[in-house]
Parts: structure tokens; sequence; C-alpha cells
């Protein structure tokens, strides 16, 4: 059965950095930063938004800034007005 | 001796057999097993588990016509043991073959979810079948309680230690942590909404085994929603 998943508006590029650093795998990941495996997977595919100290980890293992990692999504939620920039 | 019923007799030598063919099988299984790791595939915990899942309806139903239509979880164990030879195999397939779990495997929280809401629909639903229907004594209640306690402590330990042998222990990290809040939340909503079932139950004077029932039945549900929202967080949301 396959459901629609909500998602999160925070984007990443975790994946392509993971391949870009010795073809790391979900789990060395998520032991070097203290989630599991599953966590990782969750945030790969936008499902979950990490911490914002869980967020400074991972971007810490790929020794690059963490808006370099994530990315905030700015289109506006259906029938919600944007935030004021 | 021979003033048992004849039933009796033949179920007790049937389940005797049935023992020893098993206990044959799977040390020919692990024989073959150890010959294995030298030469190749052997599917050797699969066929014992198909084996005691094909026994599994067989012994209770001799315990059925034995106990005089009483009892019928005899088959309950070999299940378990069919089961988890099969969980086995499927281990050792993957190790030997260096696959890695792939995202839709269930972690090991998610099989612990899965075996604790096994573990309600088992034992609640057993003594719901038991005791429907049978005028409730205090005596029946307190044993009720009492057995579905030990029973759900013995099953829960059994099925984690099988988990853990199967799957890779994990702590719990912050996305553990919410889902488990969210679950519990769930699981508050639906015992309050319960309770307030409950009391209207009492305030229109149901009998009291009616009363009992439904203080168990909605405390098994309210477990069912908090586990299965759990579950469906895991899986689905978060």
């Amino acid at each position: 059965m396959k459901l629609p998943v909500p998602g999160t508006r925070v984007r990443n590029i975790i994946r392509t950095l993971r391949f870009q650093n010795g073809e790391m795998t979900q789990q060395q990941l998520a032991d070097s930063v203290g989630l599991t495996r599953q966590t990782i997977i969750a945030i790969e595919q936008g499902r979950y938004s990490p911490s914002l100290e869980a967020a400074f980890k991972i971007a810490r293992v790929f020794r690059v800034p963490l808006e370099q990692v994530f990315q905030y999504e700015e289109q506006p939620l259906r029938g919600r007005k944007a935030p004021a920039p | 001796m021979f003033n048992l019923p004849s039933v009796l007799l033949v179920s007790a030598t049937l389940w005797i057999l049935g023992c020893i063919i098993w206990f044959v099988i799977v040390l020919r299984g692990w024989f073959v097993h150890h010959k294995e790791k030298a030469h190749g595939d052997f599917p050797g915990s699969l066929i014992n588990g198909i084996f005691l899942l094909g026994l599994t309806p067989f012994l209770s139903a001799i315990q059925y016509v034995a106990t005089g239509r009483r009892y019928f979880w005899g088959g309950g164990g070999v299940l378990f043991a069919g089961l988890t030879l099969i969980a086995y195999q499927s281990v050792l397939k993957r190790r030997k073959t260096g696959l890695a779990p792939g995202p839709n495997a269930l972690a090991f929280r998610e099989r612990s979810i899965v075996a604790q809401m096994a573990a309600i629909l088992l034992v609640y639903g057993y003594y719901g079948i038991r005791l429907w229907g049978k005028p409730l004594t205090p005596i029946a209640a307190t044993a009720a309680l009492i057995g579905i306690t030990i029973l759900m402590i013995l099953i829960l330990i059994a099925a984690q230690i099988a988990i853990r042998l199967y799957s890779r222990p994990e702590l719990p990290d912050e996305r553990d942590r919410i889902i488990e809040l969210r679950g519990s939340r769930n699981g508050y909503a639906a015992l309050a909404a319960g309770i307030w079932g409950v009391l209207l139950l009492a305030i229109a004077h149901v009998p009291y085994d009616l009363l009992f029932y439904a203080i168990m039945g909605i405390f098994a549900l309210a477990e069912l929603v908090r586990l299965g929202s759990q579950f469906f967080y895991y899986r689905w949301v978060a």
C-alpha cells in the first residue's frame, strides 16, 4: 500500500553528499551523528525534518555549511500566505 | 492408564511423535547447516520452519478435541518456533548474499511494535473468547487479569529476545521519541473516549461483567491505537 507522504518543506542533498564522501552508507552516517538508519532514510526522503542539533551534526560530518545540506522551500503551502521576507 | 479416553491417548502419542520428528529434523537442519558453511546454500531452517507451521493446526486440533473443546493454544509455541526458524533462514540468506536491509525492511522498533500488537490481539482475544457469555465472578475476573499480565509478559519477553537475535538493537533517537509521544497522545485520546463510554454504561446500570469486558476492551483498543499509530508514523509519515 502506497500512502501519500506529507513531507516537509526542508529539502536536503544528504544522498548526494554521502556518495561524494566515499559512498558513505546510511548506517555509517547514522552512527556518526547518533541517529538511527531509519531516521536518516526519513530525512533523505523529506519525510522528517531533523532538529537543529542533528542538522548541524550532519553538516559537520560532510564538512560543509548547514545551508548547503538543507534548504528551505519557499513555495507557500496551499491556502496560506507566505511569510514576509 | 487405560481409563483415559482413547482420544487423549492417541493425541498424546501423536504429540510425542511430532516432538520427536521435530527434534530430529531440527538436529538434521543444524548438522546440514554446519556442513553448508563449506558447501553452499541450504534452506534447513526454512524446511524446519515450514514443517512446524504445518504441525501447528494439527496440534491445536488435537488439544481442542482432547480437552473437550475447551483449549486450542497448543499450536502456539510450535507456530512461534516455526516463524522464528523461517526468520532465521532469511537472516542467514541475507548475511550470505551480503545484502543490506532495504529502506522498506522493518527496523528494530517497528518489529517490536508489531510483536506488541500481536501479543495484545492474541492474549486479549483469547481471554475475550474464553470469558464471553459466561457468568463472571470476581475470582474469574481476577484470574483473567493475572493471566493476561503474566501471558503478556512472557510473550513480550520471548518476542523481544527473538527480535534482538535478528535485528540490530538501536538506542532511541529524536525521531523515535517524537513518534512515541505522538502515539501516546493518540492512545490517550482513545482511552479518554473509551472512559466516557464506560461512564455512560455505568450510568445506564449495565451488568458488572459487561462493564468488565468494556474496560478490558477499551484498554486493549487504546494500546492498539497507540502502537498502531506509532507504526503508521514510522512507516509512512515521519
